[in-house]
């Protein structure tokens, strides 16, 4: 199989991710042709505009999208692959770096107002750094993705049965490597869905080593989120915060899980004299934009922020 | 004019391009690192939860996460005015020590060391780790597994191996098992065997090369500029802790302070043809690209953490220690090639302490959080494996982040590979020789630093101690910030 | 912004809302036509995607009638619909959307009255903010 991996907008943990493989990796290799691999192997970008169309077999591509130079390496990648696959959250929904869309541009908060990238002798203008985009996307915005290996980064189980399923020539167009069911199911915390009280930051307590995060207040995407990772968080004493993406049922991780909370928050009995104090718990979700869309923020919140944003450039 | 490009650069974490420049004659007018890509976390962690910061900085770099969820956790230390309880602050050290092991081992097998493990003539398609796999099978195996093992203390006490989530301000989530325990200290001695082996493997077939020597001790891979690291109170390299001590190009020793007075003394300059910015020692000022004991710049990681100490803290990381004073014969060492050594002291290090800390009765005690304070402003420190890693938040009275600032490994560094970039291109330009394996020898003097150019992009505005200076292409001074 | 007439989803409880704005109907009370009614089974049925959804497809605000404290069929539906629009609207602040272009309103089946003044006072709001559609459509 004719593989590349490439990362835009990158951390550089989805391609470590692969190394989580460990001594299997030496049972994987001998299968794979690796054609282009920056973080690896010495191909350069001439090397992969030279292959012909469908060239490679299988692209991986992690990372956002942030510069134009990421959009034309998505291209390229896109022309010259047979199956073309989001690699990690920042690939599949933007990830973490996309956290930055709701926000004022990030070369003007970096290195301040009027930045413009120069070349490094003021000519050759083409060796100018590769402009911002004004937001950060997610894959699927500029080229068709053909399947997804979500994750943040990815576990190395689910790269394993990728590796798998592509090797067999048996991805389906669509095809993401995580379970359909929530995470709350592999987790081997008890939940009871207990009523809430307060809402709890996981730096203010201590929590109970074998309930459920959620049951004792604090904000654990499992509900809504795709198993595939072991319930890793939960299980070192940590919510999930969301990083394998939303369930096909959950649609939108913020308003699945904002829905999950209001039905568990309780102030006593219920009733208009409880309302005040609701409301007062309910304040305890602070910063939801980070917490609800930490990771999918580019795919499921920009559509709203788009909205406002355009609407605030009508008005000025 | 003529160009060359060299795009993407390989076998380092996150993009860069090295764009080299010649006149008429073919002489080198100039060649840069160019860093091009910015994903801004200065600018989108304010209004974040202070608590998620640990975990949010660690996507800055996913090669290095436990030294920004650790800086990150650090700095909220100090924000909150908390103690760190002794069994949380073990759990803290084991695992970024198993980290820094399994940081360098990535690098000496998979990213620079193929430059070093396999002759230069391998030819481009060889020259990387599947490469090395081929060429040494048996110790290829045996990394893997080891380094499985390193990665495997990492998620055993941070939930995750890649973007670890155990960090909290005053602590850490949980108490550690005593099944994990075990589980630690049955495979620490693996760890240090394979650290040896790397060493044997130096000494017998790396380090007698003639190529590797004349390399090593040539020239256009000298650099002399003032370096920074941590030391612990025996002035031996700390990764976790200590004081930030900065020693001049002369070795005399500039200063030695707690972190958030060290991140005082340091300024950011920067120029509109790269993301990345470049950092120097306001002592000295920004005198230009330019390396010497006048100039501002300084550099960071191993061989700068091993010419700021005055010895190692575990014996046979001390041994090596030695041998790498011995040969060079005088400190601090300023061939950049010596960083690849550098890093194998260190990884036995790494190693040592790692079976030491888990052998710590106290590692699993039940007090893992210290008491909160109000919070407020704070700096947090590490040695990241590439180098000096500074967190700095201030935060608002619910907890949330209100401004942020980082100075990241890669960033201290961004000077130096730009001076070592060019100094290996003036070298192959006077000889006419600009193949391709010669181009190599450009990225090899970038990949010793094992730059991190993920970590290197970002900033922050405003009332900070860091200042920001604002030159136009002619290098007058347009604006300060900051500072 | 002379002329805009602003687009309503109206979410309304079978029980309740829904039956009083049949009551305004009948009554020949007069209130401005601009909502587009969803009759659903109880407040607490309404899902925060439904209300985004609408905001996205072109509403300029989305109200959500439920029965009167205490009144609700399903006993809690309307305390649960309480809640959830109180962090919608947290969201879609942060967001940059005025959280006022959601409302929860309790209108019970006799108060036609009621509901014809809360359309009056919503449309008069969703007037004063402006169309949420730049140009008063969507794209
Ligand atoms: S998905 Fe996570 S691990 Fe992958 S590049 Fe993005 S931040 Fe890094
Ligand atoms: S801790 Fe989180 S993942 Fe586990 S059961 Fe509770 S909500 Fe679900
Ligand atoms: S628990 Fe949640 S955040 Fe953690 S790895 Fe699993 S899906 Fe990702
Ligand atoms: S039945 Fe009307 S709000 Fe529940």
């Amino acid at each position: 199989m004719k593989l590349a991996v490439y990362w835009t907008g990158s951390c550089g943990g989805c391609d470590v991710a692969f190394l989580e493989l460990g001594p299997a990796l030496l049972d994987l290799l001998p299968k794979l042709e690796i054609v282009f691999w920056p973080a690896l192997v010495d191909a350069k970008r001439a090397d992969l505009e030279k292959l012909p169309k469908h060239g490679i077999d299988v692209a991986l591509v992690n990372g956002v999208l942030r510069t134009t130079e990421n959009v034309e390496m998505a291209e390229l990648l896109r022309e010259k692959s047979r199956w073309l696959g989001a690699f990690g959250a920042c690939a599949h929904l933007g990830g973490v770096p996309a956290l930055a869309n709701p926000g004022e541009g990030i070369a003007e908060v970096v290195f301040g107002p009027g930045f413009r990238p120069a070349p490094p002798l003021g000519e050759a203008p083409e060796d100018a750094p590769p402009e911002l985009l004004p937001e950060a996307l997610p894959l699927e915005e500029v080229v068709p993705v053909d399947f997804v290996v979500p994750g943040c980064p990815p576990p190395a189980g689910l790269i394993a049965r990728f590796f798998a399923v592509a090797l067999a020539e048996e991805i389906q167009p669509g095809q993401v490597f995580a379970a359909e069911k929530a995470l709350c199911e592999e987790c081997p915390r008890t939940r009871e869905e207990r009523r809430l009280a307060r809402l709890v930051r996981p730096h203010e307590a201590l929590a109970d080593p074998t309930k459920c995060l959620l049951d004792q207040g604090m904000v654990c995407l499992g509900p809504v989120t795709r198993g595939g990772c072991a319930a890793a968080c939960p299980k070192a004493g940590m919510p999930c915060t969301g990083c394998l993406g939303p369930t096909p049922k959950a649609g939108d991780p913020a308003l699945a899980m904002l829905s999950a909370l209001a039905s568990l928050v309780r102030a006593g009995e219920e009733g208009e004299p409880a309302f005040p104090e609701e409301d007062r718990i309910l304040e305890g979700l602070v910063d939801p934009l980070g917490t609800l869309y930490k990771y999918a923020f580019a795919k499921y919140g920009r559509p709203l922020r788009r909205l406002a944003r355009r609407r605030q450039e009508v008005r000025a | 004019m003529r160009r060359i490009a060299i795009d993407p650069l390989t076998r380092l974490e996150g993009h860069g391009k090295v764009l080299i420049y010649l006149d008429e004659e073919g002489k080198l007018r100039d060649a840069v690192l160019q860093v091009p890509e910015l994903r801004g976390f200065e600018a989108f962690c304010r209004g974040r939860r202070a608590e998620e910061m640990p975990q949010i900085t660690a996507r800055i770099c996913g090669v290095c996460p436990e030294a920004h969820h650790l800086a990150s956790a650090k700095a909220l230390d100090a924000a909150f005015g908390a103690e760190v309880p002794k069994p949380a602050r073990l759990q803290r050290e084991l695992f970024y020590n198993a980290y820094v092991f399994s940081d360098h081992l990535l690098h000496l097998v998979f990213l620079g060391g193929p430059d070093l493990l396999l002759p230069e003539d391998v030819g481009k398609a060889e020259r990387n780790v599947f490469g090395v796999l081929r060429r040494f099978p048996e110790l290829g195996r045996q990394v893997l597994e080891v380094r499985a093992q390193a990665q495997r203390i990492v998620e055993l006490i941070g939930g995750k191996a890649i973007h670890p989530v155990f960090a909290l301000p005053g602590g850490v989530a949980q108490p550690l098992g005593k099944e994990a325990q075990a589980e630690i200290a049955a495979a620490a001695p693996r760890l240090v065997e394979l650290a040896r082996t790397m060493i044997a493997l130096f000494h017998e077939e790396i380090l007698p090369r003639p190529e590797f020597q004349a390399l090593l001790l040539s020239e256009e891979a000298w650099l002399p500029t003032h370096y920074m690291g941590l030391v612990d109170e025996n002035l031996a390299p700390n990764f976790y802790d200590g004081q930030v001590r900065v020693v001049s190009a002369r070795g005399e020793e500039i200063f030695c302070l707690p972190g958030d007075q060290a991140l005082a003394r340091i300024a950011e300059h920067w120029e509109p043809w790269t993301y990345v910015k470049f950092p120097y020692l306001r002592d000295f000022g920004w005198q230009g690209l330019t390396a010497g004991p006048d100039s501002g710049i300084y550099r960071v990681g191993p061989l700068a953490r091993l010419n700021v100490a005055e010895r190692m803290a575990t014996p046979l990381a001390q041994e090596e220690y030695e041998r790498f004073l011995d040969f060079f014969g005088e400190k601090p060492v300023h061939a950049t090639f010596a960083y690849h050594w550098a890093r194998l002291i260190e990884l036995i290090q790494a190693a040592e302490s790692v079976a030491r800390l888990a052998q710590e009765p106290e590692l699993t005690g039940t007090k893992v959080r210290g008491k909160l304070g109000r919070p407020g402003e704070g700096v947090g420190v590490v040695e990241a494996a590439r180098g000096t890693l500074f967190h700095h938040y201030v935060l608002d009275a619910q907890g949330l982040v209100a401004q942020v600032n980082l100075v990241v490994a890669t960033t201290h560094n961004a000077p130096g590979i730009g001076l070592s970039v060019k100094q290996m291109a003036a070298a192959l330009v006077a000889r006419g020789e600009l193949d391709e394996a010669l181009l190599n020898r450009v990225e090899m003097a970038f990949r010793a630093y094992d730059p991190c150019l993920a970590c290197a992009t970002h900033f922050l505005p405003g009332r900070m101690p860091v200042a920001v200076e604002v030159y136009d292409a002619r290098g007058n001074l347009l604006r300060r910030l900051g500072g | 912004m002379s002329g805009f007439e602003p687009r309503i989803v109206a979410f309304l409880c079978r029980w309740c809302a829904s039956a009083g704005a049949d009551l305004a109907g009948t009554n020949r009370l007069a209130y401005p036509p601009n909502a587009i009614p969803i009759r659903v089974n109880c407040s607490g049925r309404v899902e925060p995607q439904w209300v985004v959804e609408a905001l996205k497809a072109g509403a300029d605000g989305v109200l959500i009638g439920g029965c009167h404290p205490g009144d609700c069929h399903y006993v809690a539906g309307n305390y649960k619909a309480r809640r959830r629009v109180y962090l919608l609207r947290k969201v879609l602040a942060e967001l940059g959307i005025e959280p006022e272009r959601v409302r929860l309103e309790w209108v019970s089946a006799t108060e036609g009255a009621r509901f014809a003044q809360v359309m009056s006072d919503f449309v008069a709001e969703l007037k004063r903010l402006g169309p949420l559609h730049g140009n008063g459509g969507p794209k």
